[in-house]
């Protein structure tokens, strides 16, 4: 027998294997295959038999060849075998892993405390100290320490609650504003600080709930000024809202607060559109939302409090929390809050 | 207040398109609350704030535009009407109460012939929301429109002795006014009278008897100012409010009563006829002054945190109608015209320079302050921590309104203790204060029941209001309330009924998380709204609240069928308690545990309080555990026995258990429980 004709038999021996190799499908047939090409009456064998047929010198090159031949074989034919067993003891334990998986039994913050949680989070980053003070108020820290005499106009813009038996002298805060009269009465400027809280007005509707929670905001010291006001106010709504919302800063009036201002954010909806696009729904077209109240603490208020309005000055606002909640969530109907509703609760 | 865009025109050179108009409004500070009509026929529907009474009217608006724009506002020049003879001779007019008039201007026509108002003045009055009523009644609304000074017309001759007096004093007196509802007056209620009777609700409205009507013939005409209180006290009072009590109430221009009696005389004459008399009447006793204000360019840039220049300090003012009476560098005053008493301090005008200049222009920057240690209310963290715990062991956070019904609040009241009424509450089924947690959340089950929700969990840390020895209290509670299956049904879990011992565990995981020593547990007082099953929970010495089952009162109440538990925590007994838990590390043990498991089987009213007691007294300092894993009644333990298997662990802390040493420990355990109950191993 011929060298190369030998060589080409071992070659087409291993493309032989790997053919085989290929279309296993189960252990026995894996061991067939080791029997027919490497056992010891094997196709490989045979071939090595007529090794002794070569003259002397060829046969160390192809005794090389069939030894790297078998390598080869023996290698595909471990690692079939492994996954093989990996295949099999898979089925074996037959699990249906597109069961679902185990329900722990969750409950839910509700939307009003965690949006209150971030608020707080958010001025305290800012450097502000958290008050809190009672719901059952005076007329005095409700409205007189607030600018607000008793007979004013101003006093139709927030309906109140009256305790029975008290005169009107006791009420339901109509604002989480007694907070800041109280603080300021104690402490000495500088002053920051937010109130959370629950306040209460006699208003009934979809949108104005005579039960709702507000954060009232106080800043006092010297040189505190209304481009602080924006400035703070301002991280405030880009960390709530996210930063490419734009803001705008429109005059308006409050008793205790003077320049008052009105912030609006930019409508998610229409982005801004303006007036002219008087159909969105949201805005009613007019591209801004009303988000918060706020102004320069009023002097009235600051000689209520003893403080001296020609060398202090101060910035105080208050942001409605469900107003801030419905914005963020896209809630339309306030009292969706109140009413325990398993339904609202469980997507927040 | 609505206004016609073009009345608006005939004070103002106009030429921006209503909807930009709109937006300068805005951003002034005029809020728009709708536009309606389109072009030439848009008119503005304007809420105005409670400081500008200056904006009920046209003229006013007008003055403010003009200011917005930077434009002139041409105002009309009303010369007095000419007429024939003395008023003396036909009116004899008297303010007694001078307090509350300030101000009382008058006029008589006569010969004048009642019908209807052109179209032009007609379609006016529908514009802004008016009803026409005949040419007289409509030209006083018509200039109280356009220059904001209430008027009223009276029939000369109905009015008895042609007298008018201003006075109160009139202490339940039957007045009919002109919409034929019959009051009764107060005696602080400002009236005018004839020589007999009040013939008007001063600066509210007039009465029926002395009313202009189709055969009228001679008017009197008032123009006058009254105290804003005064007016606001009446018509709040009666909850009668008029387009003329809205603008007393927010103070009338006390100069402008004879621009107004003019301008209204004018009218009447042309388009009524009539000849007025040649003079009029003005009882002005107190003379407004008119009062200066000084401003700095300091000033107001420390308000504003921005610079404006003098000048420009001046041009805004001076664009509102204000008179700049001397200018200095960096400073100058301002004469306030009486039309604007809104303005009376330095940053009354830094106000109005901020909003005409625009508050775009300031700038925005964050303070620097000194560094300190913020303060947060000491509860907060805890109160973070508890709503989140329960959160996350599958309870759901309610957030209920804290108004409920006199029932509920009787319900749940305690002894010492009396709960707040509303004096004014929106409806009988929130007349009071809550003074519980509870109504709140049965409202929130029984919501969720009618609504295919079986399994509720629901809990909410709140405050609570009543009354205790004449003060009113505040107080927090931690509630949660369940019904249904503690979790629902899954494919490898079989649902669990929600039960007491939901509710303890609840408690326990609680305690436990805050490091508090483990609660103890006894039978609650008699109860109008638990049973008896119910238990207290407490803490040492503290009662710290109960964990129980709500009566069958409270279900049918709630109209529920199924069984509630509920918790309820003291906020505040609980808070202390937290404050004083300190966790201290106990050394981890080197050696393994051991556990040995005993099944027993004792008499069924063994409870299991007493077993745990019985391990304690035996005083083995090795066992760190005891835990009951089964209990069993029925087949084949015998009737009135319960079988009861539990794991006790065992562990020393530097060496192992011998044998011989783990079989003594369970020997003594089971002669023990021999002993003292009858029990048998199984």
């Amino acid at each position: 027998m011929e060298t190369q004709s030998l060589l080409k038999e071992l070659e087409s021996l291993r493309s032989q294997a790997f053919e085989k190799l290929t279309q296993v499908s189960d252990p026995n047939q894996l061991e067939e295959v080791r029997i027919q090409f490497l056992g010891r009456k094997g196709k490989l064998t045979e071939i090595l038999r007529l090794l002794g047929t070569l003259p002397a010198e060829e046969r160390p090159k192809v005794g090389a060849a069939a030894n790297q031949i078998r390598e080869e074989i023996q290698e595909r034919w471990t690692r079939l075998k492994e996954n093989l067993r990996l295949q099999i003891s898979q089925e074996a334990s037959c699990v249906d892993v597109t069961l679902p998986g185990l329900a722990f039994p969750v409950g839910n913050r509700h939307p009003i405390q965690q949006v209150r949680e971030r608020i707080e989070e958010i001025f305290l980053r800012l450097g502000f100290s958290i008050y809190e003070g009672p719901e059952v108020e005076t007329d005095y820290y409700n409205f007189q320490a607030l600018n607000v005499p008793p007979d004013h106009p101003a006093r139709d813009m927030q309906d109140t609650f009256y305790i029975e038996g008290s005169r009107k002298e006791l009420l339901l805060r109509t604002h989480t504003s007694p907070v800041q009269i109280r603080v300021m009465e104690k402490q000495k400027p500088p002053i920051a600080m937010i109130a959370p809280g629950t306040v209460y007005r006699r208003d009934n509707d979809i949108s104005r709930s005579p039960m709702f929670h507000q954060v009232e905001g106080l800043m006092v010291g010297e040189r505190v000024t209304m481009g602080h006001l924006k400035g703070v106010l301002g991280q405030f709504c880009h960390a709530m809202f996210g930063p490419e919302r734009k803001l705008r800063f429109r005059p308006s009036y409050f008793p205790f607060t003077e320049p008052s201002a009105e912030v609006d954010i930019e409508c998610s909806l229409c982005t801004g559109r303006g007036l002219k696009s008087r159909g969105c729904r949201t805005c009613k077209g007019s591209g801004y939302l009303e988000i918060l109240g706020c102004g320069m603490v009023h002097p009235a208020v600051f000689k209520a409090v003893g403080i001296n309005p020609k060398r202090f000055s101060g910035f105080a606002f208050g942001l409605g929390i469900e107003r801030i909640a419905m914005l963020k969530y896209g809630i339309d109907d306030i009292r969706l809050f109140y009413q325990g509703d398993l339904r609202f609760l469980e997507q927040f | 207040m609505r206004v016609p865009y073009t009345w608006l025109k005939e004070f103002i050179d106009l030429r921006l398109d209503p909807e930009d108009l709109v937006h300068r409004f805005t951003m002034a500070g005029v809020e728009v609350e709708a536009l309606e009509g389109e072009g030439e026929d848009t008119v503005f529907d304007l809420a105005i704030f409670p400081n500008r009474g200056d904006l009920l009217s046209v003229v006013g608006v007008a003055r403010e535009v003009a200011a917005l724009l930077n434009k002139p506002l041409k105002l009309k020049q009303i010369a007095p009407p000419k007429g024939v003879g003395p008023i003396q001779k036909k009116l004899w007019v008297r303010v007694v109460d001078a307090k509350r008039c300030l101000r009382y201007s008058a006029r008589l026509i006569e010969g004048i012939s009642i019908g209807g108002s052109p179209e032009w003045l007609a379609g006016r009055l529908r514009q802004v929301g008016l009803r026409p009523v005949n040419n007289v009644v409509d030209a006083t609304n018509y200039v109280m429109w356009e220059l904001g000074q209430p008027l009223h017309a009276f029939d000369a001759r109905l009015l008895n002795r042609s007298k008018i007096i201003v006075k109160s004093g009139f202490e339940k007196e039957k007045v009919t006014l002109l919409d034929r509802v019959a009051r009764e007056s107060d005696k602080e209620d400002l009236f005018i009278c004839d020589g007999l009777a009040p013939v008007a609700l001063a600066g509210v409205m007039g009465a029926a008897n002395s009313e202009v009507r189709e055969n009228t013939t001679s008017i009197v005409l008032e123009s006058a100012c009254f105290d804003p209180i005064s007016i606001r006290r009446t018509s709040k009072r009666l909850g009668l409010i008029s387009e003329s009590s809205r603008r007393f109430e927010r103070g009338v221009d006390l100069g402008g009563t004879l621009t107004a009696l003019h301008r209204v005389t004018d009218l009447i004459v042309e388009i009524a006829g009539g000849t007025p008399t040649a003079n009029w009447i003005d009882i002005y006793p107190k003379r407004v002054v008119a009062c200066v204000i000084a401003l700095s360019e300091i000033e107001l840039e420390r308000i504003l945190g921005v610079r404006l220049s003098i000048l420009e300090i001046r041009r805004l003012l001076k664009s509102l109608g204000l008179e700049v009476v001397s200018i200095q560098k960096r400073a100058l005053k301002v004469r306030i015209p009486t039309f604007r008493r809104d303005l009376t301090r330095p940053i009354d005008l830094i106000e109005e320079c901020a909003r005409l200049a625009g508050f775009e222009g300031i700038p925005s920057y964050l303070p620097s302050v000194p560094m300190r240690f913020l303060e947060v209310p000491k509860e907060r963290d805890a109160q973070q921590k508890v709503r989140n715990a329960f959160a996350n062991w599958g309870w759901t956070e309610v957030v209920p309104l804290h108004f409920v019904s006199g029932e509920a609040v009787q319900i749940f009241s305690q002894e010492d203790s009396r709960p707040l009424p509303l004096a004014n509450p929106l409806s009988g089924d929130g007349a009071f204060l809550r003074n519980s947690i509870l109504p709140n959340l049965l409202d929130s089950v029984r919501f969720n029941q009618n609504r295919q929700r079986s399994d509720v969990k629901l809990f909410e840390l709140g405050t609570l209001f009543y009354e205790r020895e004449g003060k009113t209290c505040e107080t927090k509670k931690l509630v949660a309330l369940g019904t249904g299956n503690d979790w629902s049904e899954g494919w490898t879990l079989k649902a669990r009924p929600l039960d007491l011992f939901t509710l303890k565990g609840l408690a326990q995981m609680l305690g436990a998380s805050f490091g508090l020593p483990e609660f103890k547990w006894a039978p609650i007082e008699p109860c109008r709204y638990l049973t008896p099953l119910s238990q207290k929970i407490l803490c040492g010495e503290n009662l710290l609240g109960w964990a129980g089952e709500l009566s069958k009162d409270v279900l049918k109440i709630w109209e529920l069928e199924t069984p509630c538990f509920a918790l309820e925590i003291d906020w505040e007994s609980w808070f202390a308690l937290q404050e004083k838990a300190v966790k201290k590390f106990a050394p981890i043990p080197s050696q393994p545990f051991v556990e040995r498991d005993l099944s027993i089987v004792v008499d069924r009213n063994i409870r299991w309080e007493e077993i745990l007691q019985l391990l304690q007294s035996l005083k083995i300092p090795w066992i760190c555990q005891v835990q009951l894993f089964d209990r069993y009644e029925g087949e084949p333990v015998p009737k009135g026995r319960v079988s009861l298997a539990f794991r006790v662990r065992l562990a020393k802390p530097e060496k192992t258990f011998t044998d011989a040493e783990i079989k003594a420990i369970h020997e003594e355990i089971v002669a023990g429980l021999k002993r003292e109950f009858r029990a048998e191993l199984r």
